[in-house]
């Protein structure tokens, strides 16, 4: 028998192609911006350690309007990514007990209350 | 009332002439209770004998008719002609698989793969139990009842774009039945499938897009199976950078 397999190409924009695609893609793409904003974060560590001087012109530079502009892309971006992954949580954690498994809902939505509360401890208790 | 159409565009290959695919409309009687394999059948039997394409079954068990339908994987006997009307449904072979003849895909590589990962419990030949009966209870069972409803139909395998971008991955469904006897109280083959599966082609390309689970027709959940794979894998190279490691 004369075979002849056809490969077809996948192309460079496979990853428009769908919902899921461009969710992951979104993730992926959150991942530079997080990274950026955690050095930022990071410099003003060693600008607290350098002295009360450092640190000011540190907290005075975060006000530039590029500044601003960029923590709120990484605010925007930081969600993104934090909410896709409580979302896919339950597929590598599952938890069970005996013979019942927790349902995927209820192990999304614990992961959901312990994100508002520690975000309300965080806007309440850790005021500038 | 004039009979009711709906048009079938069907990606041919025909080797022997063909040098690159190309599709060809059918137009079949609407029925709002035909599935997409329903067509297909009208269309063998009494347009175009021609036509290849894989089925048996008929009820979403044997998996052998998965296809992209209107290029999203789907079983094509679970599929139904009345979601699509009065559009034309378009039909092409598994993506990601090299085309065999029209909707036909050669799935060597996936054979391969599923036998590379021993899907099959394991024992080590001189266990005890190996002589009596081996008990599983519900809750064990429980741990790994979805991933044993897969029915090899290569849908995620369509769907995932690591194995599109790196055709040698393990991929899903192989994976999935590793998990399954790895989780299984009965089996002592981990060891043996872990060594599989922490290769460069093992559980690692998975970067969690999730797609394979959105098109599995079974609800098994590979990219579940996947991850829960990463996990042990971690714990399995922590613990063997410990001094004392199991038997000695
Ligand atoms: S024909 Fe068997 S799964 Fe569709």
């Amino acid at each position: 028998m004369n075979r002849k397999p056809y490969i077809r190409k996948i192309p460079t924009t496979w990853w428009l192609q769908n919902g899921s695609y461009r969710a992951y893609m979104l993730r992926e793409f959150s991942s530079p911006f997080i990274a950026i904003y955690t050095g930022v974060l990071l410099v003003g560590v060693i600008r607290l350690y350098q002295g009360p001087e450092a640190y000011d012109a540190w907290l005075t530079a975060l006000q530039s309007p590029l500044s601003i502009g960029f923590s709120v892309i990484a605010l925007a971006l930081a969600l993104c990514h934090s909410l896709s992954w409580l979302k896919l949580l339950p597929q590598v954690m599952p938890i069970q007990f005996g013979e019942t498994k927790v349902p995927q809902a209820v192990l999304v939505g614990i992961h959901y209350a312990v994100f508002i509360t520690v975000l309300i401890i965080a806007i309440v208790v850790i005021k500038p | 009332m004039p009979e009711l159409t709906i048009d079938i565009e069907v990606l041919r290959y025909r080797p022997e002439t063909d040098d690159e695919p190309s599709y060809q409309t059918y137009t079949v009687p609407y029925q709002d209770d035909w599935s997409v394999l329903d067509a297909l059948n009208h269309i063998k039997d009494h347009m175009d004998g021609s036509i290849s394409y894989r089925w048996s079954c008929h009820m979403a068990v044997c998996g052998s008719c998965g296809m992209m339908i209107d290029d999203v994987p789907h079983l094509s006997c679970k599929t139904f002609l009345r979601d699509y009307y009065p559009n034309k449904v378009k039909l092409d072979p598994l993506a990601n698989f090299p085309i065999e003849r029209d909707l036909v895909v050669n799935i060597e590589g996936f054979l391969e793969k599923l036998e590379s990962v021993k899907p099959y419990l394991i024992h080590a030949p001189d266990d005890p139990l190996n002589e009596t009966e081996y008990l599983e209870t519900p809750a064990e069972l429980i741990r790994f009842k979805q991933y044993t409803m897969c029915i090899n139909c290569l849908l995620c395998y369509s769907a995932c774009p690591e194995f599109a971008l790196d055709p040698d991955f393990t991929g899903p469904a192989a994976l999935t039945l590793a998990h399954r006897y790895n989780v299984d109280a009965r089996d002592q083959g981990t060891a043996e499938r872990t060594r599989i599966m922490n290769t460069e082609k093992g559980v690692w390309p998975c970067m969690f897009v999730g797609a394979c689970s959105e098109v599995c027709p079974k609800q098994v959940d590979p990219a579940a199976a996947v991850q829960q794979i990463k996990v042990a894998s971690v714990f399995d190279w922590y613990k063997s950078l410990l001094p004392f490691q199991d038997g000695e």
